[in-house]
């Protein structure tokens, strides 16, 4: 290679030389013009002349241009940066055949110095592998690879070996451990594999085969059904032990009642529109025979032949018994055509519609009423049953759930109006409630406020008459959830500002002069008012309230303060090698030790990345044979 | 007669095979919901347990009546220590026995550099009496009481003289001073000479797996590289601040380290000399001497700070400090070829030997330990991020002149930037954006 740099060195030399040298050359001309003789004048003088001097001319040509080359040598700092530039990237190229061999260590899991070996075995990633473009980089990255492969051969063999016979081994001691399980469940689950096996075979065979074959596949079960015990765990079981009977049944007897007092509204409803005055006889009439038929019905299953669970039994009863009563009163109400009572059982009913829960406590409920009037802590709902009474006092209008409801949404926004009223004189408290806009609760209730605040339409009052169920209980649950101004929530909504205002920056304390100018002309400031530090607090608040990671969850509260005594298995900050946390969590989620790894993968984990033994020389890299042949 | 053929077996004995009960364990993670912290445990009892165990100094070599100037262990024989001290002396050492096999009145000045050849039979050394001497091992052995024994060759030089580095692969080797020369064993005169710019050159060295590279740091601040081939020089680069010394990295022919009178470590990528890729910080003082582990890893570099320090060669930091209270400025630091031990020459004539993992035993270690040593390392370095861990790993003790030294540059680089960004705060769109520091500590590349 040294020769050829030479070469391409004088080569280069040279025509940088020429180059200088034409431009020398022209100048030198045109000084030469002036003289009045030289060869070159001699010449043109012989050729305007006619001779033929060809030869002559020639030979002059190549005699000069020998000279030019001669006469013009370059100085030393000039030739020593060209020489420079040339060892230069005669080193680059050279240097490029370590680059495969320190690729190779840097990507390598583990290096073993202790085989005194200096190319290592490992995995290249084929994606990073386009080191090289020129072909010398290619083959040797190929020569690399077959060194590569021969030695991973010949370590294979060794390990293959051993593997088998560790296989075999283990293969034997786990034949003789399952000859000697006894257990029913694992010979069942075999049999179960056995049988998905031969279903699979069924497919093949042919139509008549197979018959056969299903034959005694049933034969074989009918004789399992006999012997086996099976478990009483399907669905009826199970249902009939929680529930008392099947569940879809006991739901509908739930919702009887209510679809008998719904049918009535509607009908309440309609018959107002149609006849413009209620057919207070027709609707009595009907409800009775309604209700008869209901205790009918009820007598009936009382009688019904009874289960083998005497706590069912006691349930079913308590709760035919107490559907019985309803309806029996109910009955006696109409008849006697009080409509008082009916209303107020009504209201009743429509509570225990709202709350979901079932509550036969008909004087429990009437108790609780009259402790909210008392405490009036659930304005809507006082309002509500005040109401009622209000109205009963007056015993002149015709009555019923629907009017009542209607009633309240009627004097809902006024309410609303009276609300805002209120709101205009800020207290603390009605801040903190503000501050909690955007709440999802919030929403949810003013989507509702509207819903309830629409007036019922033609359309949708037909829709009661074909299915009261669905759109009354939506309405009444909505109709619920405004009411509803829970005190859990409340606490709740309390709890999460006091959680913020806790975050906030202690006040500095107003001390007189202190962080303003003095002197003539400077205008006093005025002290904050009490609203004004209210409102930088709620605004402080508020930033808080952004920057948390529940900002946007209504309903959660999400503590940030950090566990000390469970810090110090965490890491504060990502370390900057890692991408993600995910990325730092996957390599160390992987536990080490020998309890929750074999004893191969352990070791495997734990081995040093550089394997380095007291007394064993490590030598300098060196390129491998083969591929020092293709240099 | 009734024989008896009574067996007897011992308690700790295990009678049968069936003795044996292998344990099964469910690998399922979720069945060790403890398993994390106890590796953060074992991971800090490891820790700890690994700096009380941490004793590096292992013995001194005391012989030499001034200052150690250079020291090289040898390349091929484990137990060969050579070392020159300022008195002109070259001692030879065993290291096992910590004893001088031979003893040569050398140089009649400070004995500059020393080195041996790749297969340990011959060592050179240059003196800055202007003249190098050729020796050979076996004979020097045969005469180890004469103190004025010849050497196999003699060279003069004509210029002062630096350190001399012997080839890895032919029998030539360089020396640094006014002129790089390369020399031959067979001729008295250099058979290349490389010169660029006036000033001398302080230190250079071959490249272990190429045998025509030299890499040399010159005192007009410059790293320089020469081409044997080409016979010329290949290209330089300027810095802020001389560098003393240099080494290669042996596994990674491409990369050199150098250090540098502004006690920083530069790795210098030779394809790309324009800038350094790495700067490697803590020293306090100039770095006088570097060596590369044999293992390409980790370099040794010993400071006139008066410690001696390891830093991972693609790390920024040190990971382990050296120092004794009776050390004075390191003059020289070599590294044993199975990379195991560090050797250092001081100016208060004594050579140490350091183990490289300050808490590894020395001598035979079984199967189980070396299992059990491994299996701590996994689990420090598994959890080096978690604060506790690296608090504890990465504490060192130091000397107070150190720590206060050390305190005060960090105080002084922090007004520094302090004054940096409050100019640029009260003078916007005046200041450019500061340079990379890499940038900030290169002057000019000249090619």
């Amino acid at each position: 290679m040294g020769k050829l740099n030479k070469e391409q060195r004088l080569e280069k030399q040279l025509a940088k030389k020429i180059e200088k040298q034409d431009v020398y050359q022209q100048v030198k001309l045109q000084e030469n013009q002036e003289d009045d003789f030289n060869v070159a004048n001699l010449i043109q003088t012989l050729e305007d002349q006619g001779q033929q001097i060809d030869s002559v001319k020639t030979q002059y040509l190549r005699v000069q241009e020998k000279a030019r080359i001669v006469q013009e040598p370059e100085t030393q700092a000039e030739r020593d940066q060209q020489e420079r530039k040339v060892a230069a990237t005669v080193m680059k190229q050279d240097i490029k055949k370590w680059l495969p061999i320190v690729k190779k260590n840097r990507e390598s899991e583990r290096i073993d110095f202790t085989k005194q070996r200096n190319v290592q075995i490992s995995k290249i990633s084929d994606t990073s592998n386009a080191l090289l473009n020129n072909h010398l980089g290619v083959k040797l990255q190929n020569a690399m690879e077959e060194v590569e492969k021969v030695e991973q051969k010949q370590e294979l063999n060794g390990q293959s070996n051993q593997q088998k016979s560790n296989l075999q081994f283990y293969n034997d001691l786990k034949m003789k451990k399952i000859s000697s399980i006894k257990s029913k469940i694992y010979k069942q689950i075999k049999k179960k594999k056995g049988n998905k096996e031969k279903l699979k075979l069924m497919a093949q065979l042919t139509p008549a085969e197979r018959r056969k074959e299903i034959d005694k596949l049933r034969l074989s079960r009918a004789k399992e059904r006999i012997t086996l015990r099976h478990s009483t765990k399907n669905k009826f079981v199970s249902q009939l032990l929680r529930f008392g009977g099947d569940k879809k049944s006991l739901k509908q007897q739930q919702s009887f009642l209510n679809n008998i007092k719904h049918q009535l509204l509607a009908k309440a409803q309609l018959n107002e529109l149609e006849d413009g005055e209620f057919d207070e006889e027709n609707f009595r009439e009907q409800a009775i025979t309604q209700l008869e038929q209901e205790l009918q019905d009820i007598e009936r299953r009382e009688k019904e032949k009874q289960n083998n669970f005497g706590f069912l039994d006691k349930q079913k009863k308590q709760d035919l018994q107490q559907s019985k009563s309803i309806a029996q009163k109910l009955l006696t109400m109409l008849k006697s055509g009080n409509d008082d009572a009916i209303q107020l059982d009504e209201s009743d009913n429509q509570e225990q519609n709202s709350d979901d829960n079932y509550e036969p406590n008909l004087n429990g409920d009437k108790d609780k009423s009259n402790i909210n009037i008392e405490n009036n802590e659930f304005n809507g709902r006082a309002n509500f049953v005040n109401e009622t009474k209000q109205l009963t006092e007056t015993q002149k209008k015709r009555i019923d759930a629907k009017t009542s409801l209607s009633n309240y949404l009627n004097q809902e926004p006024e309410k609303l109006q009276q609300q805002n009223k209120q709101e205009k004189q800020l207290t603390i408290q009605d801040e903190k409630k503000q501050l909690i806009e955007g709440l999802n609760i919030k929403n949810i209730k003013q989507k509702y406020e509207k819903q309830v605040n629409q007036k019922l339409t033609n359309q949708d009052l037909k829709k009661l008459q074909s299915d009261p169920d669905e759109l009354l209980q939506q309405n009444l649950a909505n109709f619920n959830l405004v009411l509803d101004e829970d005190e859990n929530e409340n606490a709740f909504i309390d709890e999460k500002i006091k959680d913020m205002e806790e975050e906030l920056p202690p006040e500095p304390a107003n001390t007189k002069g202190w962080g303003s100018w003095a002197g003539f002309g400077i205008k006093e400031k005025k002290p904050l008012t009490q609203e004004q530090i209210l409102q930088n607090k709620i605004k402080k608040i508020r930033e808080i309230q952004k920057k948390r990671q529940d900002a946007k969850l209504d309903n959660v509260i999400i503590s940030e303060k950090r566990d000390v005594k469970f810090a110090k298995y965490l890491v504060p900050k990502l370390p900057s090698e890692f991408a993600n946390s995910e990325q730092f969590d996957q390599l160390h989620t992987l536990p080490l030790g020998p309890e929750w790894n074999s004893l191969t993968s352990h070791s495997a984990l734990t081995q040093p990345q550089i394997i380095t033994k007291a007394g064993v020389l490590i030598n300098p890299v060196k390129i491998p044979q083969q591929v020092n042949k293709l240099i | 007669m009734v024989k008896f053929n009574t067996i007897c077996r011992s308690g700790q004995e295990r009678s049968t095979n069936a003795d044996i009960t292998k344990v099964y364990r469910n690998p399922n993670p979720k069945v060790h919901p403890l398993a994390h912290a106890r590796e953060y445990q074992r991971a800090l009892v490891a820790t700890k347990v690994e700096k009380i165990y941490a004793q590096p100094f292992l013995g001194a070599l005391n012989g030499h009546s001034d200052g150690v100037s250079c020291i090289e262990a040898c390349r091929f024989n484990l137990s060969k220590l050579v070392s020159g001290s300022y008195d002109g002396e070259i001692r030879i050492w065993d290291i096992p026995s910590r004893r001088t096999l031979i003893q040569l009145n050398a140089h009649q000045q400070m004995v500059k550099g020393v080195s041996f050849s790749r297969d340990g039979m011959r060592i050179v050394s240059s003196g800055e009496d202007k003249t190098i001497n050729l020796y050979d091992f076996p004979q020097l052995l045969e005469q180890s009481n004469n103190t004025f024994q010849d050497p196999l060759m003699r060279y003069l030089s004509k210029g002062t003289l630096g350190n001399v580095d012997h080839n890895y692969q032919l029998s030539q080797f360089a020396t640094a001073g006014q002129v790089v020369q390369v020399w031959d064993y067979e001729r008295p005169k250099p058979i290349m000479k490389f010169q660029w710019g006036v000033d001398s050159v302080s230190c250079v060295k071959y490249s272990p797996a190429d045998s025509n590279l030299i890499c040399g740091t010159s005192m007009d601040r410059c790293v320089i590289l020469y081409d044997v081939r080409a016979e010329s020089a290949i290209h330089k680069v300027a810095m802020l601040n001389k560098s003393q010394c240099l080494a290669w990295n042996p596994i990674e022919p491409l990369n050199i380290v150098i250090g540098n009178d502004d006690s920083n470590c530069y790795t210098y990528d030779i394809r790309k000399i324009e800038l350094p890729t790495m700067i490697h910080k803590d020293h306090i003082s100039a770095v006088m001497s570097v060596a590369f582990s044999s293992s390409g890893r980790e370099f040794v570099s010993g400071s006139f700070d008066r410690t001696i320090r390891i830093f991972p060669f693609n790390k920024g930091f040190s990971r382990e400090v050296y120092h004794g209270q009776r050390m004075q400025q390191v003059n020289s630091v070599s590294f044993s070829a199975d990379a195991q031990f560090v050797y250092s020459g001081s100016n208060d004539m004594n050579i140490r030997i350091w183990k490289v993992n300050a808490s590894q035993k020395v001598g035979i270690i079984n199967q189980r330990e070396t299992n059990a040593t491994n299996y701590r390392q996994a689990l420090k370095e598994k959890f080096k991020y978690n604060p506790e861990i690296k608090r504890i790993a990465k504490h060192r003790h130091l000397p107070k002149y150190l720590m206060n030294k050390k305190k005060q540059r960090q105080e002084m680089k922090e007004s520094k930037n302090r004054k940096q960004r409050n100019a640029e705060l009260n003078n916007p769109g005046q200041y450019e954006a500061p340079k990379p520091e890499k940038q900030q500590r290169i002057e000019q590349f000249i090619q």
